[in-house]
């Protein structure tokens, strides 16, 4: 298991120290244009999900069977109406994308927050106090690494059921051991530090120590992980929406959208499919290209 | 219903290649089927599922058989019968000179076997099945006996005048006693029966594999082989017979019927289906999933008014299915043309909920199938449509899917509100409709047909009285009745009769549908 | 490097008894009845019941998780509820589709991935790079089942250069031995089939390669770069060897160690991808088997196959790291 070892053990090691080195962060990270497009089109995003309702050119769920998988804006006809063609049940996809972007969204960041919160939990528990309890979360985080996560993913969802909030926790307990191990491999490069050793001389509470100097020495890891988890929570929500498991209709959310569209691209209703795999594609790019900015500006070695 | 035309003219054109049969005929050929699913278990008595069944179509005959297209019995491996006075002895008369697959003779021993393994918990053989379906159909059969090697009769406990056509079913099909016991366990895997073709190899979730028996008591197939080809998706299904990869397709997706009759070098081949898709509305109030609404026949009128079911029928079904206004399809008997069906108007509907005191709506569930099913292709687009109706008359309805064999075991039990289910007929009897589904004999918890749990006395004593006779005329007049109970009490949104549709190469000749969706390639041969 | 390697294999031991564990536990949480499944859509209530005793599925939970491992360890896995098989057999069936599948798509993500990752590091800064590092960010932010459909769309149904379903076409007869066919073909000499199993695996194998090509591509390009800077690759090229030596003769063979991590790292995930891209071309391969067997909540299908996919992810996994600790001394004595 070293491979996605390697990975977490990189991020934990990423650290802020201090504030001239946050400056010099925030710079860098101003100056890389990749991390600029991808930050530009997430505050896109999110704009688009709040303001749905005064964007979106009709009501996603208004069935309209006689306008079933029309074309949009590259034909003639409907064009205007539905800029990016109908579903099979008349609905607009330019409309349903837009809202679509609250759910895709939504899922991604509790998901990851569900994970970040367990995940920071069992990786203080772990690191900080080392031995039993050290060993006990980490064959447990070694066993849920085993299974692929798509397919642990699925296995919850057959006891949890289908639908959208359960999509979330599903994901949310796959990706918590990675979390818990990132946090772990964190905390054991702060553990030994002089500012930790004094604290417990003087007899600070286990509390304190951490929730005052392990806790802000983790967080630059926890960000870049999360930022990069976000990206493939989307992913997965997206493929358990597409086998069915996720979102419940009629919620516009883009995998099952795509899901539900999928038996109308062979008889050519491309723009029904290919739409929202175009959304959930940027989403992803561009959580991807701010996480790996994330990570460049916050990584000593490139820093100096 | 702009494609009404098609199914007038691809009748006719069926009917007359059944015509045709009797000319010269060029024999040889393989003739390769894209199913939509592998076959579970290939022993004729333990299988359930569709695809299962039409493998063991051509494989395996029973005493009786069906004739083609329709649910009337001809002999088959049995020559004849006599029954006793009291209907409860039934003596078969045995075919000489029928052999299975393995070289062994049919006869007597065979038939035996084949039931006695299906009835008795101890013979060494019943353990290796799980008979699912005689306990459904044949119940009230005592055993079997041979008289004389080509005698066997077979004991009742009750008269039952439906024993002879279910006999024509594959769970009385006749399978080899030697074959059976060589392989054991593995039977299932190694099919051997008198029928026209011979198993040959089957490589699980891809083909299965069957040719012509050379010893068989009729003519021989005109076909050398039989590929039974498993394409699970309704495109590539029907992609693979575009470019000729296989021969015939099943269940077409509708929105792809226009392709198929726009193809010239296809043909598609429909009837009317044997069937029922509905919406079924939980009134049994001692069940988990009832609802206060749904036991007010307001409510359940309401809803059959909100939902516009031609629109459904146009669109969704794509044209390949008729409105339904009864719970049994208009080629049974009996059936009750003179009922006016509720029609779609959102605004009595809400008037009917204002009335029942849902004047704001209310919010519940509906369950939904999570497979594509013969009396309906995608109950999930199905069940999205009706949510967004009945959200115009202020009905809040959430979906509800599970896997298949859960679903039919929760709403057995009763823990949906509403739910999206369906029926194929077995015999083509208006009782095996209206009992099975709406007689308050099968509202049991647990166990339950009718998952409307509509328990009304008035409609069972008319339904024991048509089980009961033996007057046609009466049982037609009888069954008109159980109708109009059914639609003045609105257990069930009846939504659509569903075309049975299969689409074959112009070259492939004889085919013939059956009622039950059956399917047999005994007759057909392809043409050069 | 030997008691290396043993103390690993012995760590995998508890590692898949907790995950036989977890996926027992999760599975006998999931509602439902199997009993009632098998039955059919037709059975009565005593039928269910005896189905039920039948399968031991009326035992006390823990008895029935030591009478499953007792078997498993004596390699039986069980009979699948839905077709009655071996569930071993039928895994033993379907993992060489998996395997084929997979590898042809891990070759086409090496390849192409370090080629284009190495031009990228030699050319930096030019229109390829650029374009290849633009693609391999698409690449990595697409959904694979959202690929797999838009590839069959195109290649399938306008282009029609592809088959978009199956391994291989009914018609034509190859006589399985490995199961792997494009060696089956290849071993009795039937060209016309070699050929039909290649077209089958192009749409899923591309479709199932571009994510870890994008990543080998990224990690090549990296890793390159850095070597590159290095002195004595410096040094050799002011020696005066000629560029293609220098590239892929010494620096390429100071880069690998990212990206033989970078590649087993990935061989986990074409195994998660393998399971989506066989929904999405009907390939009968032991993804689809895990996700079917899920969906009809068939216990001992489910058990066996989460099992092996477990097992086979943790394995190579292993290799990975044996790999890179025998590349990279350092590691092992930690």
């Amino acid at each position: 298991m070293f491979s996605r070892k390697k990975k977490i053990e990189q991020i934990s090691k990423l650290q802020v120290n201090s504030y001239s080195e946050l400056n010099e962060t925030f710079h860098m990270l101003w100056s890389n244009k990749s991390a600029m497009i991808g930050l530009i089109l997430i505050v896109i995003l999110v704009i688009v999900a709040i303001f749905a309702p005064f964007i979106a050119p009709n009501d996603p769920y208004q069935r309209s069977l006689p306008f079933r998988l029309k074309p949009g804006i590259w034909s003639e006809g409907l064009s205007t109406r539905y800029p990016l063609g109908t579903d099979y049940m008349g609905r607009g996809i330019l409309s349903r994308l837009i809202y679509g972007a609250r759910d895709s969204l939504t899922v991604g960041f509790i998901a990851v927050g569900i994970a970040a919160s367990l995940g920071i939990f069992l990786g203080l528990l772990a690191g900080y106090y080392g031995g039993m309890i050290d060993h006990l979360i980490m064959r447990f985080v070694d066993i849920m690494f085993a299974f692929p996560s798509i397919l642990l993913a699925i296995s919850i969802m057959a006891v949890l059921g289908p639908g959208l909030e359960k999509a979330m926790i599903a994901i949310g307990i796959v990706y918590t051991p990675q979390m818990a191990r990132v946090v772990r491999g964190s905390v054991l490069t702060v553990r030994g530090t002089v500012y930790i050793e004094a604290e417990k001389a003087i007899g600070s509470s286990d509390f304190r120590i951490i929730v005052l100097h392990v806790l802000p020495n983790v967080m630059a890891p926890i960000i870049v992980y999360s930022t990069l988890s976000i990206a493939s929570a989307i992913l997965d929500a997206a493929a358990l929406g597409f086998l069915g498991l996720g979102a419940q209709p009629p919620r516009p959310e883009w995998g099952a959208m795509l899901a539900d569209s999928r038996q109308y691209l062979m008889s050519g209703a491309w723009w029904a499919v290919t739409f929202p795999g175009l959304a959930i594609m940027i989403t992803v790019l561009a959580l991807n290209l701010l996480g790996d900015g994330l990570r460049d500006a916050l990584d000593p070695r490139l820093r100096k | 219903m702009k494609n009404k035309w098609w199914i007038v003219l691809s009748l006719i054109v069926s009917l007359g290649f059944v015509s045709m049969g009797a000319g010269a005929l060029a024999a040889g050929g393989t003739l390769v089927f894209g199913s939509a699913g592998d076959a579970v278990r290939l022993d004729p008595a333990d299988v359930t599922d569709g695809e299962s069944i039409q493998r063991m179509d051509n494989m395996f005959e029973g005493l009786v058989e069906y004739e083609t297209g329709s649910t009337a019995i001809r002999p088959c491996l049995a020559e004849s019968w006599d029954i006793s006075p009291d209907g409860l002895e039934f003596t078969f008369h045995l075919r000489k000179g029928v052999k299975f697959h393995d070289g062994t003779n049919f006869d007597a021993t065979a038939v035996v076997f084949s039931f006695q393994r299906q009835y008795d918990k101890d013979f060494p053989y019943h353990k290796y099945g799980e008979w699912a379906y005689w306990g459904w159909m044949f119940d009230y059969v005592d055993r079997a006996e041979m008289v004389d090697p080509y005698t066997v009769k077979v004991y009742l406990q009750e008269p039952n005048a439906s024993f002879l056509t279910s006999l024509a079913m594959f769970t009385a099909c006749i399978v080899s006693p030697y074959s059976a016991a060589l392989y054991g366990a593995d039977s299932f895997k190694h099919p051997v029966g008198t029928g026209p073709f011979k198993f040959v190899e089957w490589v699980k979730d891809d083909h299965i594999t069957m040719e012509a028996f050379e010893d068989y008591w009729r003519e021989r197939a005109q076909l050398d082989k039989v590929i039974f080809r498993v394409i699970p998706d309704p495109s590539a299904r029907l992609m693979a017979l575009e470019k000729g990869e296989v021969d015939g397709i099943e269940y077409p997706d509708p929105e792809q019927v226009q392709k198929i009759i726009d193809n010239p070098k296809l043909k598609l081949l429909t009837q009317p289906g044997m069937n029922v898709g509905y919406v079924a509305m939980n009134m049994g109030e001692d069940t988990p999933g009832f609802e206060e609404p749904f036991g007010d026949v307001r409510v359940r009128r309401a809803i059959n008014h909100a939902i516009n079911k031609e629109e459904i029928v146009q669109y969704l079904y794509q044209g390949t299915a008729i409105v339904a206004k009864n719970p049994i399809p208009p080629l049974l008997f009996g059936y009750n043309d003179d009922i006016v069906d509720y029609e779609y108007n959102p605004a009595k509907a809400r008037e009917l909920l204002a009335e029942a005191g849902y004047a704001n709506g209310f919010k519940t569930t509906l369950w939904a199938m999570p497979v594509s099913r013969p009396y309906m292709f995608d109950p999930r687009k199905i069940a999205e449509a009706i949510q967004s109706y009945l959200a115009d008359v202020g009905i809040e309805a959430e979906i509800y899917s599970e896997d298949w064999g859960t679903y039919l075991q929760n709403t057995e039990a009763g823990k949906h509100p509403m739910c999206l289910l369906g029926w194929t007929g077995d015999n083509g009897d208006p009782d095996n409709f209206i009992y099975v589904l709406l007689d308050k004999d099968a509202a049991t918890i647990g166990s339950a047909g009718n998952v409307a749990f509509y328990r009304s006395d008035e409609l069972h004593e008319v339904n024991i009285k048509a089980r009961q006779s033996y007057d046609f005329e009466e049982r037609v007049r009888l069954y008109r009745e159980a109708q109009e109970i059914i639609h003045r009490d609105a257990p069930w949104v009846c939504l659509a009769h569903s075309t049975q549709m299969l689409a074959f190469k112009n070259e492939v000749e004889g085919y013939v549908l059956h009622p039950t969706s059956r399917k047999f390639f005994y007759p057909v041969w392809i043409e050069r | 490097m030997k008691t290396y390697i043993i103390k690993r294999l012995l760590m995998l031991i508890p590692v898949l008894l907790g995950v036989s564990v977890v996926i027992f536990v999760l599975i006998r949480l999931t509602p439902g009845d199997p009993a009632r499944i098998m039955a059919g859509e037709h059975a009565d209530q005593q039928t269910v019941e005896e189905i039920r005793e039948k399968w031991g599925l009326n035992k006390p939970l823990p008895e029935q998780y030591f009478i499953w491992l007792k078997e498993a360890l004596q390699g039986n896995l069980g009979r699948s509820i839905t077709t009655r098989e071996f569930v071993v057999s039928e895994i033993l069936e379907r993992f060489p589709n998996t395997l084929e599948l997979t590898l042809t798509a891990m070759i086409i993500a090496i390849v192409v991935g370090v080629i284009a990752g190495v031009i990228s590091a030699t050319k930096q800064y030019s229109i390829f790079d650029y374009g290849s590092m633009v693609g391999a960010l698409f690449g990595i932010s697409m959904p694979v089942f959202w690929l797999g459909l838009m590839l069959m769309f195109v290649f399938g149904l306008l282009l029609d250069w592809f088959p978009i379903a199956g391994r291989l076409d009914v018609n034509i007869t190859l006589k399985r031995i490995t199961h792997f066919y494009v060696i089956d073909s290849l071993l009795a000499g039937n060209w016309p089939a070699l050929k039909d199993v290649l077209v089958h695996l192009v749409l899923p194998s591309i479709a199932l390669a571009t994510i870890p090509m994008a990543m080998i591509a990224r990690m090549t390009r990296s890793s390159m770069l850095e070597v590159i800077r290095q002195d004595h690759i410096r040094t050799q090229r002011a020696k005066g060897l000629p560029e293609r030596t220098v590239v892929y003769k010494h620096a390429l063979k100071n880069a690998l160690i990212p990206i033989v991590t970078v590649i087993g790292l990935n061989f986990g995930l074409l195994l998660q991808g393998a399971i989506l891209t066989e929904t999405v071309f009907s390939w009968p391969g032991l993804g689809r088997y895990a996700v079917q067997a899920v969906y009809a909540r068939d216990y001992p299908a489910i058990q066996g196959s989460v099992l092996f996919i477990a097992g086979t992810f943790v394995i190579v996994n292993l290799i990975t790291d044996i790999i890179y600790a025998y590349v990279n001394p350092k590691i092992r004595y930690r």
